[in-house]
């Protein structure tokens, strides 16, 4: 037993394949608490960075984080693989942080367009990732324009763009149709690019 | 490139687009792309190894209950099953239709036993040989006769 969950393995960050996540699956399912330890491996730190970007505390983010998994271990019976683990795993924490954030009763207030109703210009050349180094200053600046947007426009800038999940993948989850994703991705995107280019100037 | 502002609108109130507005957005999207490459870049620093032990401390104390409950119904269970099975062994076994030949012969010479120490307490009663409450050959062993002068007196 006490070779469960190989805290050597921390380092060994790497995305499952499908045949290797479906065996991991099936093993898990007999309790194989090894088999769990390698989901875990493999998720732990995205499903924590997820997390602490959309729970302010750090520490609350970190009890919410094991809870993911402590609730995926319990409900891996449950899970049928419609999609894939990953998506289930991020559909779990984005649950656990939306209850988290109704207990609190921390509404992080709306993103609002309606200050500048001007054109929105997201396709500034000046934009280029490749010409853009991501400094430790830049970094926080991103880091703190996600914070600062509401939580329905954060959840799926941090799913879509940084987590890769497809339109239908986060309609299905957030329960919204896939041109709300959009708006929504949208007007995400142009929260970060302004924050980005006040920082610039 | 620039987003109509009544699509801007739109987009805030959340409201249903047309095809063509659609069809905008969909352009402004894949214009913005450079966002989500940037975003990708960022880092997710490794959750601390005090993080890693307590998540397998919780995991393996939600386990453990289990693996006791489990073990605690094993014997029981186990236990459960012998005594039914006995019991069907026992209770569902028909009962006998004749006594068995050697049953009958003790039973017989217990019943002579009886019947002798029956007749023996009787013959002492009668002959006031014994009270019959105790055995006639061990009541004087062991105990000194008293005579008295009109016991010596009749010799």
């Amino acid at each position: 037993m006490s070779a469960i969950f190989g805290v050597k393995r921390l380092a060994n960050q790497e995305r499952l394949d499908a045949s290797a996540e479906q065996a991991l699956v099936e093993q898990c399912r007999r309790q194989n608490f090894e088999a769990f330890g390698k989901i875990v491996d493999a998720y732990q730190s995205r499903v924590t960075g997820f997390v602490r970007r959309m729970v302010a505390s750090g520490e609350e983010a970190e009890d919410i984080a094991q809870e993911v998994f402590i609730r995926a271990y319990q409900n891996m019976s449950r899970f049928d693989g419609r999609s894939s683990l990953r998506t289930w795993l991020f559909r779990i924490a984005y649950n656990l942080c939306v209850d988290h954030a109704r207990k609190k009763q921390r509404i992080a207030p709306e993103f609002s367009m309606t200050e500048n109703e001007d054109s929105i210009d997201v396709s500034d050349v000046r934009w280029d990732p490749e010409a853009i180094v991501l400094g430790d200053e830049l970094r926080d600046v991103i880091e703190n324009a996600i914070l600062t947007m509401s939580e329905k426009l954060r959840t799926v800038l941090l799913l879509h763009d940084r987590e890769e999940l497809g339109y239908e993948e986060l309609a299905g989850m957030l329960n919204v149709p896939v041109g709300t994703i959009k708006s929504r991705l949208f007007l995400a995107r142009s929260h970060v690019q302004k924050a980005v280019e006040s920082y610039r100037r | 490139m620039k987003l109509n502002p009544e699509i801007t609108k739109k987009l805030v109130q959340e409201e249903s687009l047309q095809m063509a507005e659609s069809h905008e957005l969909d352009q402004m999207l894949s214009a913005s792309d450079g966002v989500g490459v940037t975003l990708r870049g960022l880092e997710d620093s490794e959750p601390s190894m005090a993080w890693r032990s307590g998540l397998n401390e919780r995991l393996l104390s939600m386990h453990a209950p289990k693996r006791v409950k489990a073990r605690v119904w094993g014997v029981t269970g186990f236990g459960t099953a012998v005594a039914v099975a006995a019991s069907v062994f026992f209770f569902a076994k028909p009962a006998p239709t004749s006594m068995p030949s050697s049953s009958l012969a003790s039973r017989a010479s217990a019943e002579q036993i009886m019947l002798d120490a029956h007749r023996m307490n009787v013959f002492a009663l009668s002959t006031g040989a014994g009270d019959g409450s105790e055995p006639l050959e061990t009541s004087s062993e062991g105990t000194t006769h008293q005579w008295t002068e009109a016991d010596l007196g009749a010799f």
